[in-house]
């Protein structure tokens, strides 16, 4: 006898409506709520007109107030310790000593000046020093100018500044003067911009710089175009005690520290994903190695239906190996933001990823050659949220907690060479496609264009074979690809198979030509987490 | 009592099971029906100006069905995930009391959003195909091609399926019973009669 659908429909309804909250009392809650919502209109007119439009692009603006890079001021405010220990100078005054900075040339008894611009470096935030250097990063002292007088200052940058290493009083190496990336800067009073090194080369001529304990100094020569200020001045900081580490030695990585907590130096580190989540899009491979770290954009999701509100500071990336992070964190501190996350919203921020190796004092030096994983690591201090409301409207009524959720999970993978540089994976070197990350395609609908599926169900032997190459396995849903069960014979689009997805159909065409085993099928749709 | 604060009354108290009710069969899911209900009656009655009585339960049941599909794709793309990136989210419906409704709630949690949607308005509201069209703002073509496919995969769970309004499934063509053709076996020489053993 054929299944009658209208009555057993009618039956279910009946058997929930029975275990419903009975009349009285779903009135009473249903008038209150109804009651604050006309006090509070322009409120939740604006969530609900907002928690309407979740796309990754549109859920920038659902109030989430921490600072996107688009967003990001062009010079970091950031806070060093030390600074600010003399009161700014108002007057240019004579200099009361002078400093020759000149290959093989003694440096002389260096008297402090004072000019309306201080030249300093992000590295007296980690102590007194000696701080370990590597000549041949990009950044060899995180340096930055610092407008100590009360009024704005228009910048013009001769020259970016050039490290100067000095041996026994004397010069030994001098920097290898470059273009100017970013030659204008205008300066607030307090205000600092951020300067770029050029090369450094010994003055034998010679490119490797020899391990050893030195003095550093950073100079350039800055113009300041109005005030009673203007003209044309050499800008010095130093000396700075530093160290650079002996090449063939070789980095020991940091050992597991159980004092450690992440993403701190020797630290154990696990995945952590109580409330928030985080992915990225980025090719890591084109992040090289630099103290202050380089900025990743990320997305961060909230898959919960509450709102949070508070405050957090911008992710950090670190390298990990083995479960323990091996990697140095950027020199500055991130800065701290406040921020207001809607049910279910993602919103793209970055993080700093320095990929050098950690060390007592900081960075040690290059990461030794190998793979290493990157984590991301954000501690949220949420100080409201709402309860839960599977309406995805995030509930009503947030109330004051005081609760840390922090965000700590793998972001990708890195390949350091013998230079301690950031390359391709070997595959990818051999031809291989990148994929995407499975995480940030879901959060991202859309940056997939095209899945190599290697089965319609959750099969080991695929998945073990994606990770021995390197990818991604997590599975996918079928309906995270709409259209694939009208494309192929998908048997239940609703539970997930085995596959690697890609923003490129004529990378899914390679991976597919390239892949030895069974491809059940490449189909070139967008990867889309949504049922419609 | 305030003129949205009667209406609402009246409307909750007198039409509170029907509601839950319909809601109850987009979700599948006692308290997210409760919620659906409640946000819907909220989304009316919160607004400066009220629909006339008569109104006023289409305009709620038409916002219970556009709650559920919109934040449905929002809940289910990590709902649907969850299982993926770690998020624990069971929901158990220990309110069905028979294997029927056990089969009945598996299958409609086999359906897309609107897969469902078209089912829940055409077998418990009623609704005509241009009607359910009208309700979800899409072409008639459209819902027929969501109901195929609903019934395909219901049947998959539920056996074939018979709705009294429409023809059902095409009589099978008449077949000689198995009793007609069946040929005793040919008697063995060997075969002794067992009164005989």
């Amino acid at each position: 006898m054929n299944h009658d659908l209208r009555r057993s429909l009618h039956d279910l309804a009946d058997t929930g409506a029975d275990h419903a909250t009975p009349a009285p009392a779903f009135v009473g809650s249903v008038t209150d709520r109804v009651a604050r919502t006309r006090r509070h209109r322009p409120y939740v007119i604006a969530a609900a007109t907002t928690a309407g439009v979740l796309t990754a692009s549109a859920a920038a603006a659902l109030g989430y107030s921490f600072l996107s890079d688009s967003d990001r001021p062009a010079f970091p405010d950031r806070i060093t310790p030390g600074h600010g220990t003399e009161s700014p100078s108002e007057t240019p005054s004579a200099p009361v000593g002078s400093v020759v900075l000149e290959c093989g040339q003694p440096v002389g008894d260096v008297q402090p000046y004072s000019t309306p611009l201080n030249l300093e470096t992000e590295l007296a935030a980690e102590g007194d020093g000696p701080w370990s250097i590597n000549p041949q990063a990009a950044s060899i002292i995180p340096t930055y100018l610092t407008n100590t007088t009360s009024q704005t200052l228009t910048l013009t940058l001769e020259e970016n500044a050039g490290v100067y290493l000095v041996q026994d009083g004397a010069v030994v190496a001098e920097p290898v003067r470059g273009a100017v990336d970013a030659p204008d800067a205008t300066l607030e009073p307090d205000g600092r911009h951020v300067l770029v090194d050029d090369r450094v080369v010994m003055c034998d001529g010679t490119v490797d710089v020899p391990a050893g304990d030195y003095e550093a100094y950073s100079a350039l020569e800055v113009t300041i175009g109005d005030g009673p200020w203007a003209g044309t001045d050499d800008v010095v900081g130093g000396p700075w005690p530093v160290t650079v580490a002996a090449p063939d030695a070789g980095v020991e990585l940091a050992e597991l520290d159980p004092s450690a907590a992440a993403p701190q130096c020797g630290a154990a580190i696990t995945d952590q994903r109580e409330t928030f989540r985080a992915s990225t899009g980025a090719d890591l491979a084109t992040v090289q190695p630099a103290a202050e770290g380089v900025d990743v954009p990320l997305t961060i999701g909230n898959p919960l239906f509450q709102r949070f509100s508070g405050t957090v500071p911008r992710p950090t990336l670190v390298a990990v190996r083995d479960g323990v992070v091996v990697g140095a964190l950027p020199v500055e501190d991130p800065p701290v933001e406040p921020f207001d996350m809607e049910a279910l919203a993602t919103t793209e921020t970055s993080g700093r990823l320095s990929l050098l190796a950690c060390g007592p004092g900081g960075a040690a030096g290059p990461l030794p050659e190998g793979r290493y994983e990157v984590w991301v690591h954000q501690p949220y201090r949420v100080t409201s949220r709402t309860e839960p409301d599977r309406s995805g409207y995030g509930g009503e009524g947030m109330r004051p907690v005081d609760e840390t959720h922090t965000i700590q999970m793998k972001a990708g993978y890195v390949w350091i060479d013998a230079e301690g540089a950031s390359v391709p994976t070997p595959l990818q070197a051999a031809g291989w496609p990148r994929a995407l990350d499975t995480m940030h395609a879901f959060l991202n609908p859309g940056t997939g264009q095209s899945v190599v599926w290697l089965s319609f169900v959750e099969d080991e032997a695929a998945r073990a074979s994606l990770r021995e190459l390197g990818y991604p396995d997590t599975p996918i849903p079928g309906y995270c690809q709409p259209g694939v069960g009208d494309e192929t014979s998908f048997p239940n689009i609703n539970e997930a198979g085995i596959g690697v997805a890609f923003t490129d159909p004529a990378d899914a065409a390679a991976f597919a030509d390239l892949y030895e085993g069974t491809v059940a099928a490449v189909v070139d749709l967008e990867v889309y987490c949504i049922i419609d | 009592m305030a003129d949205w604060e009667s209406a609402l009354d009246h409307l909750a108290r007198t039409r509170h099971r029907a509601l839950i009710r319909y809601a109850y069969l987009l979700c599948g899911a006692v308290r997210e029906a409760e919620d659906l209900v409640q946000d819907a009656l909220v989304k009316i009655y919160a607004r400066k100006h009220l629909p006339a009585a008569d109104d006023a339960e289409a305009y709620v049941r038409r916002a219970i069905l556009t709650i559920y599909l919109d934040g449905y794709r929002r809940r289910r793309r990590w709902s649907g995930i969850k299982h993926l990136v770690g998020i624990k989210d069971h929901q158990e419906s220990p309110e069905l009391a028979t294997s029927t409704q056990v089969d009945v709630a598996v299958a409609l949690d086999g359906l897309s959003p609107r897969q469902r949607a078209c089912v829940v308005l055409r077998y418990f509201e009623d609704l005509t195909v241009p009607q359910i069209a009208t309700t979800l703002d899409c072409a008639e073509g459209t819902v027929k091609r969501h109901l195929s496919d609903a019934h395909a995969r219901l049947a998959t769970v539920l056996g074939p399926l018979h709705t009294p309004d429409e023809p059902g499934p095409a009589a099978p063509a008449a077949t000689p019973s198995p009793m007609k053709t069946f040929q005793p076996p040919a008697r063995s020489d060997n075969a002794t009669p067992r009164s005989q053993s």
